[in-house]
């Protein structure tokens, strides 16, 4: 033990007898390891903000509705007002919030145009929080309650039509009994969300659109769809298995399989970092080896002295080992604490300003949040930490065999 | 010079191996994934394009924001003609389009409702390739239509179905017309299998009371570039007509936005690599130099003058560069050559792809910009941080350097 602390003190005086070169390596690695982190962090920010767009973007955690409606969306495929052991589910406490809907594709006629679009009907009152629709009403009002025979249309649709708030506009769409139901409505409100939204989305009252279309028997009417948010995401895959138990013939997916894209990216970015750290590392651990074989080779002399005077190769070894878990750990250290600031630099929102055209197409946001991960964080940092340690082995073990044969055959 | 500073690199062959192959794995890193982006944006690019926009378009000025049927123009063909003449452009396939009702029975949906000239349009898009059932139009063809397959669903409709359209004309009165279902396409773009009704050209304007007008000519050719490098001239052409030409860009904002977003993200990328190539090389000289401290007092001594010892290390320096880049090149050259023709299947890419449809791996291309780009910004960064070794040098006295240890 007592040598072991002797070593360490000779392994952290070796390392600042040529400050300038553990320097050197010391930003190399510091900078290697911060761009790792807070890159890393960046990336989870886009998957986290593409993730909570596309929820927002009336998908939801989860979505319910009759079997085929999500290959055919339209009327055809409905479903009851969840009842009994489903509506307990959803009004559990593992909800946090659940809106019921009937979209359908639909036709929009303004004085001027004629535009395909996908009507919805909701209820007020549960979509706010859940979906985008309360918060971006440019003009205009949101709607006031579930028989609000008003509608809302996006900024873009609405200089398509040529149409403005207090215009009417005319919506058609097949009914349940297959006929095409025609009914006027007046433009409400108008919201600004992304150009996809814009054109296709018209929303109205959820009672509007059921009477509309003849879902309106029964004690609560007909729908097409349920979409909820747990309190906790993490437990969704419980919660979709417990819910398809309670519902078996309805169709309940969550939002990975709704949103395939969204999903696709985040695993196509979590790839993109294992790629980017395994280059990362290589030539690190390049610079780690040569910095490493300098540094000994200037000390062939002394080592083989040490070795001379009876301390043991393997104290040798170990102390060359110690050297690097120093010198790494110091440029690691150095790198997460770069990593960390960048990211509580940015952590009240990066906003993306020239680029955010791209995002909003790409399904993110404008603003991204980088955000601590704890776990890879430090994941990284350890990584590169003992992968160094590892290419340091080779150097190591080198100098241990061969530094009694170089110090005696070699004149300086 | 050159010969002196060849010769003090292979003094310590082991230090130059190793930061020769620093030097070639960041040049392979940046040439690879260079190639990989250029590669995916080309692909994106012209799939996208390929499947109905066309690589530029013809329009009326404010069509591009507000593309109602009203925005037509007349003698499609003399201009057609005219720009088809330029080198570069292909065909220049006239279309008219409108949004209609389309109904079969108590069905009917929204459809984009586009007319087309058929010869002209298997030159420009995809669409007359991915019929999946019936043909696609023939030139004589009259009361007839493909639709899309999402489309024929909702509808219920099959090969040799008549289906009514219902729509409102030029002139403003109703437009209505019964059509015979020749083809069912899949584009793999689900707004285009959900809402396209492709139609001949001649039956459009006569329904829709437009006679030899159209609202615009798609372009294409052999390549997006070779199109894009002939606008200049199309608009020369188009300009007295009162016309504007749209390039790929604004056709596809999205597209263009995305891809400027993801090239300028990975830059950021890029340029955290360089940096830190460029300190792992700046370490290995700088020791190299201070270990040589007193050789080049002695140089010094015996009457080399200071700026000819510095740009010896300059020297040496740039050959390792020259040696380690070409390289990495090398090495990434084969790389791309081999995944440019099986591809590069990435996980989780399929749904990613599926959008733009496209396939799910990557293809890297090969060009002048990808092969050098990356491999001249770390000779430059890396040149430019060479001055701190050379300044080093200059500095030296002989005497104090050659008493230095």
């Amino acid at each position: 033990m007592q040598i072991l602390g002797l070593l360490l003190e000779l392994a952290w005086r070796n390392l600042w007898r040529n400050w300038r070169r553990t320097a050197i390596l010391l930003l190399a690695v510091g900078i290697g390891v911060w761009s790792l982190t807070s890159f890393a962090s960046l990336m989870q920010a886009w998957s986290a903000s593409s993730l909570d767009a596309g929820l927002r973007n009336m998908t939801g955690q989860g979505q319910i509705h009759a079997l085929g409606y999500l290959d055919d969306p339209g009327v055809v495929h409905r479903m009851p007002m969840p009842s009994g052991r489903l509506l307990r589910l959803l009004d559990g406490s593992a909800i946090a919030q659940w809106a019921p809907r009937v979209s359908v594709p639909a036709i929009i006629q303004s004085e001027y145009e004629t535009y395909p679009i996908t009507l919805t009907g909701i209820a007020p009152a549960r979509e706010r929080g859940l979906s985008f629709i309360a918060h971006t009403i440019s003009q205009g009002r949101y709607l006031a309650g579930r028989n609000d025979g008003g509608v809302l249309i996006g900024r873009k649709l609405a200089a398509r039509l040529h149409t403005t708030l207090g215009r009417r506009v005319v919506l058609m769409s097949q009914a349940a009994n297959g006929a095409m139901a025609e009914r006027g409505f007046t433009v409400v409100g108008i919201f600004s969300s992304n150009p996809a939204n814009e054109s296709d989305l018209v929303f109205t009252g959820l009672g509007t659109a059921q009477t509309m279309l003849g879902l309106a028997g029964g004690a609560q009417g007909e729908l097409t769809g349920v979409s909820f948010d747990l309190r906790d995401i993490a437990v969704l895959p419980q919660f979709i298995k417990a819910i398809r138990a309670a519902a078996p013939h309805l169709d309940i997916q969550p939002w990975s399989v709704l949103l395939p894209l969204v999903s696709a990216m985040t695993q196509l970015s979590d790839s993109f970092i294992w790629v980017w750290l395994a280059i990362m590392f290589s030539l690190l651990a390049f610079g780690i080896v040569n910095t490493l074989l300098m540094s000994l080779f200037e000390r062939t002399r002394e080592l083989g002295m040490l070795q001379a005077l009876g301390l043991k190769p393997r104290f040798i070894f170990l102390q060359v080992m110690l050297e690097t878990l120093l010198l790494i750990g110091i440029g690691v250290g150095a790198g997460l604490l770069a990593g960390a600031a960048t990211i509580l630099a940015f952590h009240k929102g990066l906003d993306l300003g020239f680029l955010a055209a791209g995002a909003q197409w790409l399904g993110a946001g404008q603003v991204l949040y980088p955000r601590f991960a704890a776990g890879e964080f430090f994941g990284t940092g350890l990584v590169i930490w003992v992968l160094g340690m590892a290419a340091s082995l080779w150097p190591a073990w080198r100098t241990v065999r061969r530094a009694p044969i170089d110090a005696i055959s070699r004149a300086t | 010079m050159i010969e002196l500073a060849w010769r003090n690199l292979w003094r310590q062959p082991r230090r130059t191996l190793l930061t020769l192959a620093v030097i070639a794995l960041a040049g392979a890193v940046t040439v690879f994934l260079l190639a990989l982006q250029v590669g995916s944006y080309a692909t994106m690019k012209s799939n996208t394009l390929r499947i109905f926009d066309g690589y530029a378009q013809v329009q009326g000025p404010g069509y591009l924001n507000d593309p109602v049927m009203r925005r037509a123009f007349g003698r499609p063909d003399r201009l057609a003609t005219a720009i088809q003449d330029i080198p570069g452009v292909g065909t220049a396939a006239p279309r008219a389009a409108t949004y209609a009702l389309v109904s079969l029975g108590p069905h009917s949906v929204g459809a984009y409702v586009v007319g087309v000239a058929p010869q002209a349009e298997k030159r420009v898009s995809s669409i007359p390739r991915s019929i999946h059932s019936g043909r696609y139009l023939q030139p004589g063809d009259s009361p007839e239509v493909v639709i899309g397959q999402a489309l024929a669903r909702n509808l219920g409709v099959k090969v040799g179905d008549r289906i009514t359209l219902l729509g409102t004309a030029r002139d403003g009165s109703v437009a209505a017309d019964a059509l015979t279902v020749r083809g069912i396409f899949a584009s793999g773009v689900s707004t285009l299998d959900r809402q396209l009704v492709e139609m001949p050209l001649s039956r459009f304007q006569a329904d829709f009371a437009m006679p030899g007008m159209v609202n615009l000519l798609a372009l294409s050719g052999n390549s997006l570039s070779r199109v894009q490098a002939a606008l200049p001239e199309v608009r020369r052409i188009v300009a007295p007509e009162h016309l504007v030409v749209r390039s790929w860009g604004e056709l596809e904002p999205g597209l263009e936005a995305a891809i400027r977003l993801d090239a300028s993200t990975s830059m950021l990328w890029y340029a955290s690599l360089v940096i830190v190539v460029v300190i792992l090389l700046l370490n290995t000289l700088l020791m190299s130099v201070l270990e040589r401290t007193r050789e080049f007092g002695v140089l010094l001594a015996l009457g080399m003058r200071p700026d000819a010892a510095a740009g010896m290390v300059w020297i040496e320096l740039l050959l390792l560069l020259t040696l380690g880049l070409s390289g990495g090149i090398v090495l990434s050259s084969g790389l791309v050559a081999w995944y440019g023709t099986h591809g590069l299947a990435l996980p989780g890419a399929s749904g990613v792809f599926a959008q733009w449809g496209l396939p799910s791996r990557m293809y890297p291309q090969l060009s002048a910009f990808s092969l050098l780009t990356g491999p001249a910004a770390i000779a430059a960064a890396t040149a430019a941080a060479g001055v701190i070794p050379y300044l080093r040098i200059r500095r030296l006295q002989p005497v104090t350097a050659m008493k230095a240890a």
